[in-house]
Parts: C-alpha cells; sequence; structure tokens
C-alpha cells in the first residue's frame, strides 16, 4: 500500500511543479511590461472599437468642456449608416485594398433631434438639434428614449455637422416631469449633491461655475 | 487499501482538474438567450506549413508616433509568448496579411466623432477568405468564418495616452487579429483578473499590469485551434 501512496504523492507534486513553473514563466513575462496603472478606463463596443474615457474630475471640467448646455426633450430618434470615402493615397485606404476589401466604411449611430426649451450656455439659434451618438451595443449611455427630458453637455462638431455629448454619462442629467434633476454620473460627490435638487437650482449651480 | 487509494486518486484527480487549462475560450461574436451563448467561431488561417504555427505578417509601414515606437514590444510580447504562433513583419515579401496603420486625421475625425472626456484608440477589422470584412455580428455571420487578414486602424492623434496604453491597445488588438473575444464580459464567462489574468479583458487593462499575453490567451488559442 505504501508503494501506491508514494507513486501517487510523487506524481501529486510532479504535477504542483509543473503548474508552479507555468504560473512563474507568465509572471516572468509580465514584469518587463509592468507600469503603474492608468486612471482612464478601457471600453471597447461589440465592433471591436476600443475607447478611453476619462471621467471629469469635477463639474468645472464638464462645464468648460461644453460649448453648449441646454434643457431639451428628445422628439426623434433615428439610425444612420453613413458611407465614408477612404481618401485616394491614405494608409487606410491602402490597407483595405491590399486586402481586396471596399473603400468606403460605414459609420453607424443615432441621431437624435432635440426640442430645446432652455438654453444655460451657449448661444442657439433653433430650437430644435441634433446629437449624434456612434452606435456601441454596449449600452455605454443612458437609456434615451423618445420624450426622455435631459441637461445635455453638448459640443458642435464640425466634421459631422452636429452636435455630439461631451462625456457619455456625466453629460446627461435627467429632469423629470416635476422638473427634478437626476445626475446620470455620480462618482463624485459635487455630482451627486445634485440628485433630486430642482432645474432651476441645478441651472443656477451650473451657471456659478466659474 | 483500495479505498485509501481510492480517496488519493479522486484527490489527485480533483486537484488536476482545479489546475488544469481553462476549456472554455472567448470567441469574438456570440448571442446569448437567456444564460445561454451561442458562439460564432471565426478561425484564422494563415499558417506557417513547417511548424503548423499561426502565421500573422505584420506590414507596420504606415504606423507613425508613438504607436511606431511601441509597436515591437507588442509584437514581441506576441511572438515569444508561448501562443503557438508567429508575429513576424514584412513589406512586400512575403506577402502580409494584416495591415497596422495610423490613419489620417480626417479619416478619424470622420468615422468616430468622439467627445472631449472619450476617444477611440483602435478597431480591428477582420477579412475572410472572400475578402469580405467583418465588424459585427451580422458580418461575422455572413462570413466564411475562415479569416485570411486583418487590419487594425489607430488613433493619429491620442491625447493622454501613456506608453502602456499605446502597448496594451496594439497587443490586445493582436489578440483579435487571432479571432480571440474579450474575456471580461460579465454573461460570458468572464476572466477573474486576480487568478486568471487576460489581456483580452478591460477590467486587467485598468491594474496597468501587463500588456504581454497571459497563460489565458495561450489556452485559448490552444483550445480554439486544437493545439
Amino acid at each position: 500500500m505504501k508503494r501506491y501512496i508514494l507513486i501517487v504523492c510523487a506524481a501529486f507534486v510532479a504535477l504542483a511543479i509543473t503548474v508552479y513553473s507555468s504560473g512563474e514563466l507568465t509572471d516572468t513575462k509580465s514584469m518587463a511590461a509592468e507600469e503603474s496603472p492608468v486612471k482612464p478606463r478601457i471600453v471597447e463596443t461589440t465592433s471591436g472599437r476600443l475607447i478611453q474615457i476619462t471621467d471629469p474630475k469635477d463639474l468645472k471640467e464638464l462645464v468648460d468642456h461644453s460649448t453648449l448646455i441646454v434643457k431639451g426633450t428628445i422628439i426623434k430618434a433615428d439610425n444612420v449608416q453613413e458611407e465614408i470615402q477612404l481618401l485616394e493615397g491614405s494608409p487606410e485606404r491602402a490597407a483595405v485594398e491590399a486586402q481586396g476589401g471596399n473603400p468606403t466604411h460605414i459609420r453607424s449611430g443615432i441621431n437624435y433631434t432635440i426640442k430645446v426649451s432652455d438654453v444655460i450656455k451657449g448661444q442657439l439659434d433653433y430650437q430644435e438639434i441634433t446629437m449624434y451618438i456612434t452606435e456601441d451595443g454596449i449600452s455605454l449611455r443612458p437609456e434615451l428614449n423618445i420624450g426622455d427630458q435631459f441637461i445635455f453637455n453638448l459640443a458642435f462638431n464640425k466634421t459631422i455637422d452636429r452636435f455630439i455629448d461631451v462625456h457619455p454619462i456625466a453629460g446627461y442629467l435627467k429632469v423629470d416631469p416635476e422638473n427634478m434633476v437626476k445626475p446620470m454620473f455620480n462618482s463624485t460627490k459635487e455630482f451627486s449633491n445634485l440628485d433630486n435638487k430642482s432645474y432651476d437650482e441645478v441651472k443656477r449651480i451650473i451657471k456659478d461655475v466659474k | 487499501m483500495k479505498k485509501k487509494i481510492s480517496i488519493l486518486l479522486t484527490m489527485f484527480t480533483l486537484f488536476a482538474f482545479l489546475t488544469s487549462t481553462n476549456a472554455l475560450a472567448h470567441e469574438m461574436y456570440f448571442t446569448q438567450s437567456g444564460s445561454t451563448i451561442n458562439t460564432l467561431p471565426l478561425r484564422w488561417t494563415p499558417k506557417n506549413t513547417t511548424t503548423g504555427r499561426l502565421k500573422v505578417l505584420i506590414n507596420k509601414q504606415s504606423l507613425t508616433g508613438s504607436w511606431a515606437t511601441y509597436f515591437e514590444d507588442a509584437r514581441t510580447a506576441w511572438h515569444s509568448s508561448s501562443v503557438p504562433g508567429e508575429f513576424t513583419t514584412t513589406t512586400t515579401t512575403p506577402v502580409p496579411n494584416t495591415y497596422m496603420v495610423t490613419t489620417t486625421q480626417q479619416y478619424w475625425d470622420a468615422m468616430y466623432p468622439d467627445g472631449p472626456f472619450s476617444e477611440t484608440l483602435g478597431v480591428t477589422e477582420l477579412y475572410d477568405t472572400n475578402g469580405s470584412a467583418i465588424n459585427s455580428y451580422a458580418t461575422a455571420n455572413a462570413s466564411t468564418k475562415q479569416i485570411k487578414g486583418a487590419n487594425i486602424y489607430l488613433n493619429p492623434s491620442p491625447s493622454s495616452t501613456t506608453a502602456f496604453t499605446y502597448r496594451f491597445t496594439m497587443s490586445h488588438e493582436l489578440g483579435h487579429v487571432l479571432a480571440l473575444g474579450h474575456s471580461h464580459l460579465p454573461q460570458y464567462s468572464p476572466a477573474n483578473t486576480s487568478t486568471d489574468p487576460s489581456i483580452m479583458s478591460y477590467d486587467y487593462f485598468g491594474l496597468g499590469l501587463s500588456y504581454s499575453p497571459q497563460t489565458h490567451e495561450v489556452n485559448d488559442v490552444k483550445n480554439m485551434y486544437g493545439y
């Protein structure tokens, strides 16, 4: 019996050494790549787009980056697929042609039509604006439904000739039918303190940001 | 005596099972129905005919800036890993099957209109044996499922990007070239960042520890390709 136990134990030890060595190899490889952790987070869409997201450190930073802050209601949402022609002679076109592919890429997203009821920051000549959101498939943003009212923090993108949100979460503060505000981003106290405040009060706070 | 041997063998089997490689590989595309995951396996086809190892021949001529600076680190991380694959560079001969490109600013701005707090760093596009681009579940489903090439497009002017992020982004995208999927998704057998580190997990990216393929990637490639 002792012989059997000895054989089994030896096998057990051999396996343990193999597993330990394998782990050690991985650690050795990792050591060469060690660097201090990064602050921004990375997400990736279902279509394989790797996005780096940085959160605003405070309300001021969000407001500073917003060229237009409005209170508005989503009245329309259109799925759009737009062809982007790859410029002749560009490296992206050369790569596509080398693979025998089509020299156009498709940009997929949603055009949201927003009926603006109040402007908190910036100038606006129209009552309705279009905000474009690129498709991500991972619910990066809060639910944006027709009829929903938000304070939108926006920037105008000249390339696509539409507004975009400045942050996928912090850019949205929901306003309920009673005109009470719920920020979608609450990772800092300054944002969470806006929760359940009246729209007029939040508007004043945003306007006071310097 | 038989009883004792039986107990020891059971313990041995249990130990072997607990320390064995993860049999579940993460595919790039899948659908979910309740708790059931239905995968859509894509497979990289170029191989070294002598060694049988997967062959990724990279044209890096259009890499510029820091992407060019850190490319070699990401490539070497894969090439020198235990993954049964070769990651080498080439210009024309042998013919490249993977193009890594820092795109024009005009293209990037048009394709990825990001806000000031978010920026797209990189995208991988696979090509099947018919030359059809795969960049969604629908295009993957309509493809031959056999991959002959890949293009990796990279942001021409990322802001506040660290050396680690450049290396990790390229290394992560090279994982997609072999059709490896994400390993952090909660609904799809997520890899534990402590006990099963994986560069195909962006939870692991957040730790900033390594951009080198881990045992997780080695096992996924072995399971997917039958090595």
